[in-house]
């Protein structure tokens, strides 16, 4: 705890990822924001009708409905001006606190996805994430910058995870499988129609399978909490995680929870840039191929892609990786490797991963 | 300055994280899918008339015809006042995606508010939701919800409100 306090006053990392933090909250703002305005549009103005404020002393202090669009308007401009970063800071704020008046006035419009958004959105404008990928950017290289309100965001994170995982386990229909086992039984149809096979959905719904599911999601929520601040764990967890919000995406409607979570994980990839390289052998097609979808995919800016002109040691390779360490990955390690950082191939990480561990045949370093 | 307002953020968000129980709706807590729960409500407006006092049921579509002092048809519309779709849909089974806690509170508000705005109804004594509950796949179970009476009970309307 001691260390953890410590490092909020002096821990500095390089900011290029909250860059693209920045930019999923700013589209997932907007997102909502345009929500709001489609729901004014199509509903009505909810100061109009029936509404329940958080706060006594709001009741009855809705604004004007004009003062409402315009709210609504100014929430769509700070999101684009956040996607952008064009005072991307002030803009964070200034949408989270407007989010969350606007919340605090009718907590009818209250979902937990939103809540965290807003929430997320007002630790993220205290970071340096103007630094990157943004419009205002100023040129040359980015300064190291303090990650003490990026460590809030991760213990934001684990307490979410800490709190759901929690009161499922506090609760016996939860523990049980009740819950679970009814709501795959009422949205099993709806996970049909997003490409779950299904027969899966049938074997899902048995009361035995979703007892069984419950206490993995029990597990699970309880795992991340934990797990994702512990070097060893870490990639782990962000697979497991990565595994287990896709999934809740598929069998749910959770609005932007499912990408907003994958948007905050990258918070807890290790803040250095070009740290790794990737050599490939530009005489073969795939190793062209390769070297441009890791330029292309690489977000997070974690290699540094070279073409190389094979000599008799990579001579028999199409690609090589070049870890942190200075080890060298090649074949299905590498290509574990690219996929444990690579954010669209993160998912083929583990069983790529798990089959490179049956051979040492494509690592130069041991097999040398 | 910064682990003081790392401090006082965490204990904030821990405060409404133990406190999310209080809440209906467990609010500020991020009690992700803590029920699964589905509700049927039926509308009714209790009058006291010629035949007594009883329950007259209100239309699916949310809509009736009332009567003032002077025995004029008045109109109403649930959806006059009460917007969100998933407050506005009568005899049909619908998901409580915040659980029928949060359900039936938001219900008990939404009766208030309309009672209280049936400008000129001297029929109307209050409104009356019967609310079918099943939660978390269990057997259904009938929860009454009453507004406040709009004049007080065995006296008369003196064209309240």
């Amino acid at each position: 705890m001691r260390d953890f306090v410590a490092r909020l006053r002096t821990e500095t990392g390089d900011p290029y990822v909250l860059g693209l933090v920045r930019a999923c909250i700013g589209a997932f703002l907007f997102w909502h924001a345009l929500a709001a305005a489609r729901e004014l549009s199509a509903v009505g103005y909810f100061g109009d009708g029936f509404y329940v404020p958080f706060l006594d002393a709001l009741a009855g202090r809705a604004p004007a409905r004009g003062v409402f669009v315009g709210i609504v308007a100014l929430r769509m401009l700070l999101a684009a001006m956040i996607v952008v970063g064009l005072a991307a800071r002030p803009a964070l704020l200034g949408s989270a606190l407007l989010g969350l008046y606007v919340l605090l006035l009718d907590r009818l419009q209250f979902h937990h996805n939103r809540y965290s958004l807003l929430v997320f959105a007002f630790l993220l404008s205290f970071t340096r994430c103007d630094q990157s990928l943004s419009l205002a950017a100023a040129p040359g290289p980015r300064i190291e910058s303090p990650l003490w309100a990026v460590r809030l965001m991760q213990v934001q994170v684990s307490l979410m995870y800490l709190a759901s995982g929690g009161s499922k386990l506090l609760d016996r229909d939860w523990r049980e499988g009740l819950v679970l086992g009814d709501r795959l039984l009422r949205f099993g149809e709806q996970a049909v129609a997003r490409g779950v096979p299904a027969s899966l959905v049938h074997v899902l719904q048995e009361p035995q399978m979703s007892s069984a599911l419950a206490k993995l999601a029990i597990s699970t929520e309880l795992f991340l909490c934990v797990a994702l601040w512990l070097r060893k764990s870490r990639v782990f967890a962000l697979w497991w995680g990565v595994m287990f919000h896709l999934t809740i995406q598929v069998t749910s409607s959770v609005e932007i929870f499912s990408w907003l979570m994958l948007a905050l994980y990258a918070l807890f990839v290790t803040h250095d840039v070009r740290a790794r390289k990737l050599f490939y052998n530009p005489r073969r097609v795939k190793g062209v191929a390769l070297g441009w979808t890791v330029r292309l995919l690489d977000w997070f800016l974690r290699f540094d892609v070279r073409a190389w002109t094979p000599d008799e040691v990579q001579g028999g390779h199409t690609i090589v990786v070049v870890r942190r360490d200075g080890s060298l990955a090649t074949g299905v390690r590498a290509l574990a490797m690219i996929a444990r950082t690579v954010p669209l191939f993160f998912p083929l990480w583990a069983p790529l991963a798990l089959v490179a561990s049956f051979t040492r045949k494509g690592d130069l370093h041991t097999a040398a | 300055m910064r682990p003081w307002f790392a401090a006082l953020f965490l204990g904030v968000q821990g405060v409404l994280i133990v406190t999310a129980a209080r809440r209906p709706d467990h609010a500020f807590g991020f009690q992700m899918f803590s029920e699964s729960t589905v509700i049927r409500i039926r509308p009714f407006r209790e009058v006291d008339d010629a035949f007594g006092v009883r329950l007259v049921p209100i239309d699916p579509s949310g809509n009736w015809v009332s009567k003032d002092a002077q025995g004029n048809a008045l109109s109403f519309a649930w959806g006059d006042r009460v917007k969100r779709p998933e407050l506005r849909i009568f005899d049909q089974w619908i998901f409580a995606g915040y659980g029928a806690d949060a359900q039936l509170d938001r219900f008990r508000g939404a009766l208030s508010d309309m009672a209280s705005h049936l400008e000129g109804d001297t029929d109307t004594r209050r409104l009356v939701l019967e609310v079918d509950v099943k939660k978390n796949g269990g057997e259904p179970f009938v929860v009454r919800l009453e507004s406040p009476y709009r004049w007080p009970p065995g006296g008369a309307n003196h064209g309240a409100p």
